[in-house]
């Protein structure tokens, strides 16, 4: 749900990076805060409880147009991981505009990409929202790993409805911002629509 | 799979107001009964004679599962030797004495297993039909049950599907146990390496089987293990693969 910021001529999106634990949303976000212009950018905000960890901060990025003479400012969350914490997921996704989904290329983990996966389905749907219309992007993190999958068989079991897919190491930045961009570019193209 | 004990005893049913209501007796089903202390042998033999199609009760005291025998014409009895209270050899002879209960096969179980000493044979079954022991291997106990049920031999093969429940189950007990991993590989590797897994992740595996238990039916939580399987799962695969790492085997 968007927010406009009518004295600052500014629209809020929020868009949160789901996925299973350990997968690399975390890492994600630490890079995009670290690359982005001092100026442009809030804090980055941990908001830890004693048994899970959210990340999160805005930024105004200066390359992606206005709409309607209103700039975009971005939100950036990510959600805990781990299966337990599906109560913070389900609170994280409440207003959410675009969603990523960082996938763990590493064999072992497949099952839990598509259990978060579902479960991302599930928790949007009791917002509701559709996976099958909000932006959303696809991203195989660790791509560096020996055990990755092949990106072919990823994209077979993962890709939900032909979103943008994208390849990345999130530990050296590769991938990153061509993931955000593009679930920028889809939450813009909505924002345009209305 | 191993099954774990039923913490909720069948309850033995009131008297039907007509002898032939049977309400709680599904027709398709032969009516089983199990009397032993919960553990996982117990549910064990309650999958093994469900896959069967047997309709499967457990008790834990002689006395109600005898009561239950009689009131719901069970065609198999099996009973602990030695149970709480009334022993299971006075249920066997009591099955036995009663003309009601004719067709109604009893197998008792051992009281002791120990693979690595000497044992004989029981000299007296108490009128029991069969004898078993504990780790007695599914497929000597499905010939047993077939010797007892000639019929069931035509269906023994069938075997009746796993509720859904149970896969899926299956599936968050190993993302619980694959978050654990990921989340505390030095822990993970202490456990392994020092034998003792179940304590060094104590807090973590605690915590997962308290949310398993939030997410699985009461079916799967009163007749299944599959958390500690799946654990356990886990550890053997670990340890043979180090087994497999030190000796150079494949």
């Amino acid at each position: 749900m968007t927010f406009i910021n009518y004295a600052a001529r500014e629209i809020n999106c929020k868009i949160v990076y789901y996925g299973p634990g350990l997968c690399g949303k975390t890492t994600n976000l630490q890079w995009i805060y670290d690359k982005t212009n001092p100026q442009a950018k809030g804090k980055l905000i941990s908001l830890a409880t004693e048994t899970d960890r959210t990340l999160f901060f805005d930024f105004l990025p200066l390359d992606l147009g206005t709409v309607r003479g209103f700039k975009t400012r971005f939100h950036l969350y990510t959600v805990p991981g781990q299966v337990f914490y599906d109560a913070s997921r389900k609170l994280i996704l409440k207003g959410v505009d675009g969603v990523i989904f960082v996938a763990d290329s590493q064999e072992p983990r497949m099952e839990a990409n598509i259990e978060s996966l579902q479960n991302l389905e599930k928790n949007l749907k009791e917002q509701g929202y559709d996976l099958k219309t909000i932006p959303y992007a696809l991203q195989f993190n660790k791509r560096d790993l020996p055990t990755a999958l092949p990106a072919d068989d990823m994209y077979r079991q993962l890709n939900f409805k032909g979103e943008p897919t994208f390849e990345a190491v999130a530990m050296n930045g590769t991938g990153v911002f061509d993931t955000l961009k593009a679930v920028a570019k889809l939450v813009l193209t909505e924002l345009k629509k209305k | 799979m191993v099954l774990k004990p039923a913490p909720a005893e069948t309850p033995v049913p009131q008297a039907a107001t007509h002898a032939a209501e049977r309400p709680f007796r599904q027709k398709a089903d032969r009516v089983a009964v199990i009397a032993d202390e919960p553990r996982p042998f117990r549910t064990f033999l309650g999958d093994q004679l469900r896959r069967l199609g047997f309709e499967v009760h457990f008790f834990t005291l002689g006395d109600p599962a005898l009561d239950f025998a009689r009131r719901s014409r069970a065609e198999l009895v099996i009973v602990n030797v030695y149970l709480k209270g009334k022993l299971g050899v006075e249920v066997s002879e009591e099955i036995k004495a009663d003309p009601s209960l004719a067709d109604t096969r009893v197998i008792l179980i051992g009281a002791l297993f120990r693979a690595n000493r000497f044992r004989g044979n029981p000299t007296s079954l108490y009128g029991a039909d069969e004898y078993i022991e504990e780790m007695i291997p599914e497929k000597e106990l499905r010939q047993i049950i077939r010797k007892l049920f000639p019929d069931v031999t035509g269906t023994a093969e069938f075997q009746v599907p796993e509720p859904r429940e149970y896969d899926e189950a299956r599936r968050l007990a190993r993302l619980i146990l694959s978050d654990i991993v990921i989340y505390n590989p030095e822990k993970v590797e202490r456990g392994l390496r020092e034998n003792n897994f179940f304590e060094v992740l104590k807090e973590e595996i605690e915590e997962g089987r308290a949310y398993f238990d939030s997410r699985v039916s009461f079916r799967v939580k009163r007749d299944t293990e599959i958390f500690n399987e799946t654990l356990q799962q886990f550890v053997r695969m670990k340890r043979e693969e180090v087994e497999r790492l030190r000796t150079g085997t494949q």
